[in-house]
């Protein structure tokens, strides 16, 4: 069981004895990138082969971390003119923050956020240091689909070091069902120390995982996000997860919120999770919803419906009906097409 | 278990160890677990890796693992391919069950290249003597394994014919003696000065034509865990009937020219600077040219005189 | 290609700890730790980076140290690709503005 599992990559249940299911437990987590988090979870609490590709696994992700630290820096020096302080989302908030959660995490792309007001000066300044867009995105329908819809300017991808910025200006697209107060996380956003950068404060963190998670989205990675959430959660003091009930429901993200604290204690019997969810009466997304999560992290019987349901749910979460049916259109040909034009490749 | 020669087993041991994903094998500083079901491939690894030691019941985990499959249901069973699966996603051609040896070799090679990050790895041959190694710098092709082969044939220790492996600790060149590969016209080449005996069927209409394998000695497969430090850099380039040419380069030019010949100095970092830096200040560097197997073979022995080797 | 904002009151410093120097065969090679980048640095690259290693300055401080170390001229080196090679530096890391001074 991939829960089963997901409690062994964060050190918290015992390493099969069995080498073969060992052997593939490793190759189960070097497939989901996770293998750097399990390695950081043992570390010293391992003996034999195991000690070099653990080794192995984190040498890779302290190049990520490197990759990111030089993308900060050059963003640093892009908007260093000006006085807008992007705030830092994601892998690279919790790399440059250094918490549990960037700890042999494997990132790539960089991912920031400012306000709306600011995103014409923000866009100026980077195309003009050598951002612009990245080349699958770069034509006509999805240039427009971006500007009316999205939370997000497309894609852009530095000249020379061809690296990925994503520039968002909301958590959540425009026509989003889940309206999530993105202003109110920018007020409450930090300065990181030495840096002209800014993080979510602590319970804003766990809450935009979430919401990324199980708002906006399919739910793609689920052993990654998990995880994910699973560090946050541990990095909340008792005041700070007092807290999260009732800011969830401030911010307008009580679902998402809700149903990651439901995975985390039903897939990973986090207590934590199970006690703020009860005591706040927080209430997840529904039970078929939860169905379809589930089948998705387990691989079980009926994934093809779970993952066909959560294609289906991403997409119905972001926009109305009249916009529904011509976009999933348009990514059904887009998609088949490109699987022909690819051939083969090994499934993972 | 201790690890034994792969000839020790039964063919039938082998197989089904093979069929159940429980071959694990130990070659230098790499570990590797090995599966797949088609009689070619057990008869290739019976024939060519017949000295590497391995084990057959899995005692831990490995470096490397390679799953050589079908690459979806349909064909496992109609026009049947197969492709080698490391545990992530490659770029890899199906091929008839009957080349199963060569989707193994280059999902053995693709692991090495991608996943191992303990040693700065160069695109190269290495060779050694008692005292220090020759690299032969090269991307895939016939030119430094036949090369290689013919040095072989002069004494010198298989390191490897497809990776240079840098230790960052002490500047040394690990072995890896996996079998060479050779293509097209060098088969019959290295055929005639090793031996008919040393070679293993010719495996005919791959992607890339015939290819070969020449497998390693069992003094190479036992002196793997014996590194040494490079003390020659060749930049090989063959040309059919051209004069053959030496012409040595500075060490900055040598460590620019090896830079992108590795496939993992950028990932490394400082380590793998101050360890190429090492290793081309203890080295001499050259670029030749040259016509034939026998002129690269002499060149190369007048230059390895001149140096510590 | 410029990497973020500068004039001629920008004070350029060195970034030292980022940067491995070393001499090999009488060419300077500079490695970047955090982008990973090896570079070989030209006589000019090599003179402005020791100058900016003993001490932040602005281009024009720096211009007369300069062509000192490289014993030439402004004739010989003019001020274009003196600017120039001061912000390639710069688009690599090698050097940056001193923070709060740009």
């Amino acid at each position: 069981m991939i829960s089963e599992r997901l409690k062994i990559i964060a050190g918290q249940a015992p390493l099969p004895t069995d080498m073969l299911t060992r052997a593939e437990l490793i190759e189960f987590a070097d497939a989901h990138h996770v293998l750097g988090q399990m390695a950081v979870a043992w570390h010293g609490r391992v003996k034999g082969k195991l000690v070099e590709v653990f080794e192995n696994a984190i040498l890779r992700t302290e190049f990520d971390h490197r990759m990111l630290e030089f993308e900060l820096n050059r963003l640093e020096r892009a908007l260093g003119g000006s006085d807008i302080t992007p705030v830092v989302l994601k892998g690279g908030a919790y790399v440059a923050t250094n918490i549990k959660a960037s700890y042999g995490r494997r990132v790539s792309d960089l991912d920031i956020l400012v306000p709306v007001v600011q995103l014409a000066e923000t866009e100026k300044l980077l195309r003009h240091y050598g951002w612009e867009n990245d080349a699958a995105t770069d034509n006509a329908y999805d240039q427009n689909y971006y500007r009316k819809y999205m939370h997000e300017l497309s894609p852009l991808r530095h000249v020379k070091r061809k690296s990925i910025l994503d520039v968002h200006h909301a958590l959540v697209p425009k026509t989003s069902r889940v309206r999530i107060q993105t202003e109110k996380m920018i007020e409450s956003a930090v300065l990181i120390e030495d840096r002209k950068l800014k993080t979510f404060e602590a319970v804003d963190v766990f809450i935009h995982a979430a919401v990324h998670a199980f708002a906006d989205g399919s739910f793609d990675t689920p052993t990654r996000s998990l995880l994910e959430l699973n560090y946050l959660l541990q990095d909340l003091d008792v005041e700070q997860q007092g807290r999260l009930g009732f800011r969830a429901r401030t911010l307008g993200a009580e679902m998402p919120i809700a149903t990651a604290l439901w995975m985390l204690s039903t897939t990973m019997a986090d207590l934590h999770a199970k006690e703020i969810l009860e005591s706040e009466k927080l209430k997840p997304a529904n039970c078929l919803v939860r169905w379809a999560l589930i089948r998705k992290l387990e691989h079980a019987e009926g994934l093809a419906m779970a993952k066909f349901m959560l294609f289906i749910r991403s997409h119905y979460l972001r926009m109305p009906y009249t916009l529904l049916a011509a976009h999933l259109l348009r990514k059904i040909f887009r998609k088949g097409l490109a699987l022909k034009a690819k051939g083969f490749r090994t499934e993972s | 278990m201790e690890f034994q020669s792969l000839s020790v087993f039964s063919p039938k041991k082998v197989r089904d160890a093979l069929r159940q994903g429980r071959l694990e094998m130990a070659l230098g500083p790499f570990s590797m677990r090995l599966q797949g079901a088609d009689k070619s491939l057990t008869s290739f690894l019976l024939d060519v890796y017949r000295d590497a030691p391995v084990r057959l019941c899995l005692e831990d985990v490995t470096d490397v693992t390679i799953h050589v499959r079908a690459p979806n249901f349909l064909r496992k069973y109609i026009r049947r391919q197969v492709i080698p699966d490391p545990g992530f996603i490659v770029p890899a051609v199906p091929l008839p069950p009957t080349l199963a040896p060569l989707a193994l070799e280059m999902g053995l090679n693709l692991s090495v290249a991608l996943k191992c990050c303990r040693f700065t790895t160069f695109h190269a041959a290495v060779v050694g003597s008692d005292k220090g190694c020759i690299l032969i710098s090269a991307n895939s092709g016939g030119g430094k394994s036949t090369l290689a082969s013919a040095l072989m044939e002069e004494g010198y220790r298989l390191f490897s014919d497809e990776f240079g492996l840098l230790d960052h600790g002490n500047t040394v060149l690990h072995p890896y003696p996996r079998p060479v590969s050779l293509k097209g016209q060098s088969i019959q080449i290295v055929k005639n000065f090793a031996g008919v005996e040393w070679m293993s069927k010719t495996l005919s209409g791959t992607p890339k034509g015939d290819i070969a394998y020449r497998r390693a000695r069992a003094s190479d497969i036992a002196s793997a865990n014996q590194p040494l430090p490079a003390k020659l850099i060749l930049f090989p380039s063959f040309q059919e009937g051209a004069t053959s040419t030496t012409k040595e380069i500075s060490k900055p030019e040598a460590l620019m020219k090896l830079i992108p010949s590795s496939t993992n100095y950028h990932l490394l970092g400082e380590p793998a600077f101050t360890s190429l830096v090492r290793m081309v200040s203890g080295a001499r560097a050259y670029e030749i040219t040259y016509g034939s197997t026998a002129e690269s073979l002499r060149i190369t022995t007048e230059l390895a005189e001149g140096t510590d080797l | 290609m410029a990497a973020g904002p500068y004039s001629e009151r920008t004070v350029w410093a060195a970034n030292k700890e980022d940067t491995l120097l070393q001499s090999l065969d009488d060419v300077t090679v500079a490695f970047h730790k955090t982008s990973g980048d090896t570079h070989i640095l030209n006589f000019l690259s090599t003179a402005i980076i020791n100058v900016l290693t003993e001490g932040a300055e602005t281009f024009s401080s720096a211009r007369p140290k300069i062509l000192s170390k490289i014993q030439m001229s402004s004739e010989d080196c003019s001020d274009a690709i003196i600017v120039a090679t001061f912000l390639e530096l710069d688009d690599v890391g090698l050097i940056s503005p001193q923070a709060g001074r740009q």
